[in-house]
């Protein structure tokens, strides 16, 4: 068994989006959904000011709120810990949206797939990548799963600019992961959730 | 169970090159079914290290994008103008080019210098002397000059480079004026960012002069705001400090690398010899001698001599004397930054550059100098560029860390590297004009853009605006009636957009070779549709920091609509002009294949696009390191060496006092004389920078009250991007692009809230848009992202939240440096609600 | 843009709160149907009213499901809503509506077809005692799913699934009261819900305040969505619905008017009481707040200006 995380140096990271656009190419979600985002923030007044900037993706808390939530199954967490959705299962209810405290759940609303980011139609590469999709289901980060699972590494990993983004196995104590978190004290988005997400920061 | 994706099972990843921004990363495409589905870093590629930026990953919404132009176009309204449907009808690419070869055929045969052309296309560099064959030299874009119009003059003069950066790799201490070298922007995003962010790691301490909290700012140790085209005056307020009260500087690099000992007379000129021999202070014979005469440890760095009834000062006193009033305090009333920062961070600076230490780098030893200022387009693309150009390299030459481990490094335009030629006195020759020999001056001139008055510079775009519109002022004795346009919108880069209107609307024919509409096409009469990067040819190596050697831009998959690759159409225009041979020979030039006869290309053959790049490869890489080897290896990118990196020009010197400059300065006024011009300003030509107001400087005075700034982030290439709403979905959401940036101080003073329209209005134009208020921009500056400045896009959802910067620069002389003839990039505007 | 004020963020890469807006109107109105049904059912089931338990199970069985069925981005497979019980709050109502639909059906069943068709007494008794346990399932289970994570503080309270079924309650017994108001002839055996109606209100009053006091000293994100509710955007909206139109007026008029005879006003009555209710919960739905992820602001670097 393995869990699977990542951690983010937000000291490393620019907030230059390089880990929202591979990850919409790889995955090719319709417009509107980013599983990898980053949140821009200003802090302070001038001069005493920062722009800080928060990469997000799924968690895939180890207490997965939005597993707990959801009705159908659809929703299910893997051995290695990914939290992922089964579209073939999921109703469209989405209590799983509405129980995960960071917004990293993306419906596919109505209609959203038949047009894609061009004004005509689905371009080739989306008429592709679309049919990974259902309207009417609820879809997120799968941590890159079908990447793993070939032993590559997740898409905005390999691509981030700044080798913010360190992908692996929380488990063992030893590991890269866990000696990161140990050293520079990595923490969690909403700990007063208890979500255990499998997701740490560093500090900038 | 499955999951919600897959991969593709059989699919093919081909190595290829960005081309989403010019620098040109390495990447790889993976194709199924002839359908690309994902672009990555190369991670063979140590330029990029398998990364790519945000607009890297965007390509395949470049590819597949529907306002892409996929067939030949004419236009059937005749009318033209902004926001004048040209009813654009698809026709083939023989009407076309036949179109495209009478227009143009008719010009040439009358005054081919009737051609004003826009090329911007800096990955396919080859191609830009495609108008000199025409026989037109004009140059109708902002492209280089923006940016690098004193730039790449005064890099090339120092010491030999195209641009330049700081050492990643040993630079402790990194001071950074207006440039996102690292963090967004400037040279190979992608590759740079790691660097810089591994560098941080290290501990090395980031301290970036911004007028606006830029990621830089973000990510810096500490962030200093400046008004825009002061940050000269911080730095020489830091000279002074290093100069004459800590007296801390690198004498040894200054005496012994540089030409800083060399003896000036007062009128400015270098001592020489009989021989013509520049001369030093020997202080063991208290004397003149020949720089190469006298013993170094003799040689006289600092003081002011008597010499045969003259007062000689060595440049380095010159420049020491001149700095004397350049006191942190007057110079903090310039720049607004206190005294007391100015000479905290000389201290800082200095301290850190360890003066005198020295590194071992396999088996070599070097001066180790871990500190240094790096710069690019804020800092310097203002009206007296020259200056802060030279201030900036000058005062990394004050702690020797000019091309030495640690320090401030020259990058050069390709894989040839560095421009190294034994100039004057030892010194290295300086090179400032990059792209093609400085033309020798003409009156009448040339060139619309008056490339024969600038010995120094990198052709002054911007000045078209004044010279077509008032020719006779320039004794211009022509107008120009056709355009050629090629990966370029100078409606978009150049000042001032009405005049660029204006002159666009004088064009009898437009001809526009471009992937998609845009401001400046929808003025075509015939709109030629090139391939994008990913269905086109390329061997690329631009400006590469840290890594040399090229890399292969190669279609990944079929062109997605009947396009053609832009060599293709400029040769089928020579061919069907008739200068196909004079193409032919021109290419032989820039390729350099003159250097190597075996692969000169033959005149009177016509060469397909692979063909012309496999012959590049070879003739670089050897036979066996053709297109093909190329197309499955992808590039053949290596770190530099530290030999090719660290003082690359050996034991030549580096000019501290530019003498080339005032003498160039001198001739041209004889020049000027002679034709009997009387006001053409050439007050810019000084051998050394100091303290000057602009322009800019004057504006304020007469009312207008606050500053006005571009800038561009990493999620565009220019606003060119802004139409892929892959990029803008995404920099819409950013407030640094939702509006014109105001400081809240500033908002309240003046009634503005986030959300309110407002006018800037300089004294070249005013723009509207929506205000953004922000934390992170010095209460007297407004800042403009690229990404509200289109004014014309063919896709629905950019909506236009801010309004075209440019229309508030000026083009004319008046704010353009006199030297170069880089342009003035800021504006002092008024500002009020609407 | 400055520290001192967080406020909601307009998209997902922008910092502050973001409003829970997937749960909407269908949601809002499932629930009120839910509740509201299945305290009419239950409260006229204990009443002997048999129009208030047609009308609470109906207002259940079509009302709440077919809002929930509307809602659903693949109805076809809204049987799958059932398959997790054991983690899901829905998947556990949905047992709760299947076994109300069923047992009420059963109970309902001879008042439908007649007396031809009689249940076995202890049939009878079962479905009686299944309808009254999932009925009260479905009076309060609203509640458990949105309290159940921790992702909407203003939501994360055991107070909520008893301010829920203290509203189910009130509206049941409201509804109970008009329907008995409109047939005069049984209005006698609901004179003690009637007195009962102020106490209640007074009750889900207190409540709602003792909520709003405990929400106001939570997390920031509970406390702005209190400070939406008392003084920003939903000020209108909870004084003047919830409370003026939904308590205070339903209050007063049930105090001037202690039997309801008059059906025009029992009907105002019950008009401004479900008003109330339904406010609350769309209030309840809307004003959801998520917390904002931050960073911390400086970390490390100071900034030395
Ligand atoms: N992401 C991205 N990368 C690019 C490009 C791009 O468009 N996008 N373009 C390429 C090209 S051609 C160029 S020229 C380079 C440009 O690269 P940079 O020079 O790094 O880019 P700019 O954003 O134009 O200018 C840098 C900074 O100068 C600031 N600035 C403006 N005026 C002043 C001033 O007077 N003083 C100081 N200190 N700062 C000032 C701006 O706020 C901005 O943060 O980037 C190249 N790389
Ligand atoms: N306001 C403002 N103005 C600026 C700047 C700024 O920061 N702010 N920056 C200045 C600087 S530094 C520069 S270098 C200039 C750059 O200004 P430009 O030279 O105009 O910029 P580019 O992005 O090189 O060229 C844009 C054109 O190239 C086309 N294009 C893109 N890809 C291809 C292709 O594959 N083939 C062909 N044929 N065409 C293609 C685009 O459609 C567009 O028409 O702008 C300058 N002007
Ligand atoms: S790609 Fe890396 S550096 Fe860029 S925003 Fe994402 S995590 Fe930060
Ligand atoms: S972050 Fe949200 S979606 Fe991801 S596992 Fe946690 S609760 Fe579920
Ligand atoms: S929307 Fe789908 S995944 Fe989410 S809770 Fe409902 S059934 Fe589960
Ligand atoms: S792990 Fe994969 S799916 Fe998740 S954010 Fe990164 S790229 Fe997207
Ligand atoms: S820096 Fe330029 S070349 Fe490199 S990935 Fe980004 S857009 Fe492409
Ligand atoms: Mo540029």
């Amino acid at each position: 068994m393995a869990r699977l995380g990542m951690v983010i140096d937000l000291k490393r990271c620019i907030g230059c989006n390089a880990c929202t656009l591979a990850c919409k190419q790889e995955n090719g979600t319709p417009e509107g959904v980013h599983y990898a985002r980053v949140i821009t923030r200003e802090v302070g007044t001038y001069p005493k000011t920062r722009r800080t900037f928060l990469p997000v993706l799924c968690n895939h808390c180890d207490d997965a709120p939005c597993a707990q939530a959801c009705p159908s199954g659809a929703t299910w967490i893997r051995n290695d810990g990914l939290v992922m959705v089964e579209r073939e299962k999921c109703i469209g209810c989405r209590a799983c949206a509405v129980a995960c405290p960071y917004m990293n759940r993306h419906f596919m609303e109505k209609g959203l797939l038949e047009h894609g980011y061009s004004t005509d139609g689905l371009s080739p590469y989306e008429a592709i990548k679309f049919a990974e999709f259902e309207e009417g289901t609820m879809t997120k980060c799968t941590l890159c799963g079908h990447r793993v699972d070939q032993g590559l590494e997740p898409a905005c990993v390999i691509t981030c600019p700044t080798d913010a983004r360190i992908f692996g196995d929380l488990e063992p104590e030893d590991g890269k992961l866990q000696k990161l978190i140990r050293e520079r004290k990595g923490w969690t988005l909403l700990p007063e959730c208890n979500t255990k997400p499998s997701v740490f920061y560093l500090d900038d | 169970m499955a999951v919600a994706q897959s991969v593709p099972a059989e699919s093919n990843w081909i190595p290829s090159t960005c081309g989403m921004c010019l620098h040109g990363c390495g990447i790889r495409v993976q194709v199924r079914d002839g359908v690309a589905l994902k672009i990555e870093g190369d991670p063979t590629n140590p330029d990029n290290l398998g990364k790519l930026c945000p607009k890297g990953n965007a390509g395949l919404s470049r590819l597949y994008d529907s306002t892409r132009v996929l067939k030949p176009m004419k236009r059937t309204n005749p009318r033209k103008g902004p926001g004048i449907d040209p009813k654009w009808v698809e026709i083939s690419w023989d009407e076309a080019y036949g179109t495209v070869a009478r227009e143009l055929g008719k010009v040439r045969a009358d005054d081919p210098r009737k051609l004003l052309c826009a090329i911007g296309d800096f990955q396919r560099i080859l191609l830009w002397g495609w108008p000199a064959v025409f026989g037109s030299p004009n140059f109708f874009t902002s492209l280089g000059n923006y940016c690098g119009g004193s730039y790449h003059p005064v890099n090339g003069s120092v010491d030999g480079s195209f641009a330049a950066i700081n050492d990643y790799d040993r630079c402790n201490y990194w001071i950074q004026i207006g440039s996102g070298d690292g963090f967004s922007s400037h040279l190979h995003l992608s590759g740079s960012a790691k660097r810089m962010a591994d560098a941080r790691m290290r501990g090395m301490r980031v301290v970036t002069l911004d007028p606006r909290m830029s990621v830089a700012a973000a990510k810096a140790d500490e962030w200093i705001p400046t008004l825009p085209g002061t940050d000269r005056a911080f730095v020489l307020g830091m000279a002074h400090v290093l100069i004459h009260e800590l007296k801390q500087y690198d004498r040894e690099f200054l005496r012994d690398r540089t030409n800083a000992p060399y003896l000036v007379k007062e009128d400015g000129y270098l001592l020489r010899d009989d021989e013509g021999r520049a001369m030093v202070w020997d202080m063991q014979l208290a004397a003149p001698q020949p720089w190469n005469a006298a013993a170094p440890a003799d040689m006289a760095l600092e003081g002011a001599y008597e010499f045969a009834g003259m007062r000689v000062r060595t440049g380095f006193q010159v420049w020491a004397d001149q700095l004397r009033d350049h006191t942190p305090e007057r110079m903090s009333e310039i720049c607004t930054v206190s005294a007391e920062t100015i000479r905290r961070i000389a201290r800082e600076f200095v301290e850190a550059a360890q003066i005198g230490a020295t590194v071992e780098i396999e088996g070599k030893t070097y001066p180790f100098r871990p500190a240094a200022l790096n710069y690019y387009r804020g800092s310097q693309s203002h009206a007296n560029g020259l200056f802060d150009n030279l201030t900036y390299k000058m005062f990394n030459m004050l702690v020797g860390n000019i091309d030495v481990p640690g320090g401030h490094l020259g990058v050069p335009l390709d894989h040839r590297g560095f421009f190294i030629h034994e100039g004057e006195d030892g010194v290295l020759k300086p090179e400032p004009h990059q792209l093609h020999p400085a033309p020798p001056f003409k009156y009448p001139p040339d060139s619309t853009h008056l490339m024969e008055w600038f010995p120094i510079g990198f052709d002054a775009g911007q000045l078209n605006t004044e010279t077509l519109l008032e020719p006779e002022r320039f004794g211009l004795n022509y107008s120009p009636e056709v355009m050629l346009m090629y990966h370029s919108n100078p409606l978009w880069n150049l000042p001032e957009t009405d005049k660029v209107e204006k002159i666009m609307a004088r064009m009898k024919f437009v001809v526009a070779i471009d992937i998609q509409r845009t401001e400046s096409t929808e003025w075509a009469d015939v709109f030629l549709p090139d391939h994008t990067y990913l269905e086109s040819y390329l061997l690329n190596c631009l400006e590469p920091p840290a890594v040399t050697g090229h890399s292969l831009r190669q279609p990944v998959v079929e062109p997605v609509g009947d396009t053609k690759d832009a060599y293709e159409i400029l040769t089928e225009i020579a061919e069907r002009l008739g200068f196909r041979d004079d193409w032919n020979d021109l290419l032989n030039v820039v390729t350099g294949f003159t250097a190597n006869p075996k692969y000169l290309l033959d005149p009177e053959k016509r060469y397909g696009v692979e063909e012309l790049w496999d012959r590049y490869a070879r003739s670089i890489y050897g036979d066996d390191k053709g297109l093909d080897w190329f197309k499955e290896h992808g590039h053949a990118v290596r770190y530099r060496t530290p030999e090719e990196t660290y003082m690359p020009y050996g034991k030549l010197r580096i000019p501290f006092y530019f003498e080339f400059i005032k003498r160039l300065g001198d001739e041209m006024q004889q020049k000027f004389e002679q034709v009997g011009m009387k006001d053409w300003p050439l007050d810019n030509y000084q051998p050394l920078p100091f303290w000057k107001n602009s322009q800019v400087i004057e504006d304020g005075k007469a009312g207008y009250r606050f500053y006005a700034i571009t800038f561009k982030e990493s999620l565009h290439t220019f606003a060119d991007t802004v139409v892929m709403p892959w990029l803008s979905e995404v920099s819409e959401k950013d407030a640094i692009h939702g509006g014109i940036l105001v400081n809240p101080i500033t908002a309240e003073n003046l009634g503005i809230q986030t959300g309110s329209r407002i006018r800037l209005t300089s004294p070249a134009g005013s723009i509207e848009g929506q205000a953004q208020v922000v934390e992170g921009i010095h209460p007297e500056v407004f800042g403009v992202s690229n990404a509200i400045t289109r004014h014309f896009v063919t896709n629905d959802r950019q909506k236009q939240r801010g309004s075209h910067f440019n229309r508030l620069l000026t083009g004319s002389m008046r704010y353009t440096d006199s030297a170069t003839g880089g342009l003035e990039s800021s504006a002092r505007v008024r500002v009020e609600k609407i | 843009m400055t520290t001192s004020s967080i406020t909601v963020a307009p998209h997902r890469f922008a910092y502050g709160y973001y409003r829970q807006a997937w749960w909407n109107w269908l949601i809002g109105t499932a629930f009120f149907c839910g509740g509201l049904g299945a305290g009419l059912f239950l409260i006229s089931l204990a009443t002997g009213q048999r129009l208030g338990m047609i009308v609470g199970y109906l207002v259940v069985v079509l009302g709440k499901n077919g809002a929930h069925l509307m809602y659903l981005g693949r109805p076809e497979r809204f049987w799958r809503a059932a398959m997790r019980p054991d983690r899901s709050w829905i998947a556990r109502g949905i047992w709760a509506s299947g076994l109300f639909a069923l047992s009420g059906g059963i109970l309902l069943l001879p008042t439908i077809l007649g007396s031809e068709w009689q249940a076995s007494a202890s049939i009878a008794t079962a479905a009686k005692a299944i309808a009254i346990v999932s009925g009260l399932f479905i009076m309060f289970y609203d509640g458990f799913v949105m309290n159940h994570s921790a992702a909407i503080p203003f939501w994360n309270t055991q107070l909520l699934p008893l301010l829920i079924l203290m509203y189910a309650t009130l509206g049941g017994a409201t509804l109970t009261i008009t329907l008995g108001a409109l047939q005069d002839y049984e209005s006698r055996k609901i004179a003690w819900l009637e007195k009962a109606e102020p106490y209640l209100l007074i009750a889900n009053f207190l409540l709602l305040c003792l909520y709003l006091l405990r929400m106001s000293r939570l997390t920031p994100a509970a406390q702005e969505t209190v400070r939406m509710w008392v003084k920003g955007r939903y000020a209108r909206v909870f004084f003047g619905l919830i409370v003026a139109v939904g308590l205070i007026a339903t209050l007063m008029l049930s105090l001037v008017q202690p039997q309801w005879q008059a059906r025009g006003l029992s009907l105002v009555i019950a008009g401004c009481e479900l008003t109330g209710d339904f406010s609350l919960l769309m209030l309840m739905l809307k004003s959801g707040l998520f917390s904002p992820q931050t960073a911390p602001a400086f970390g490390a670097r100071g900034n030395g200006i």
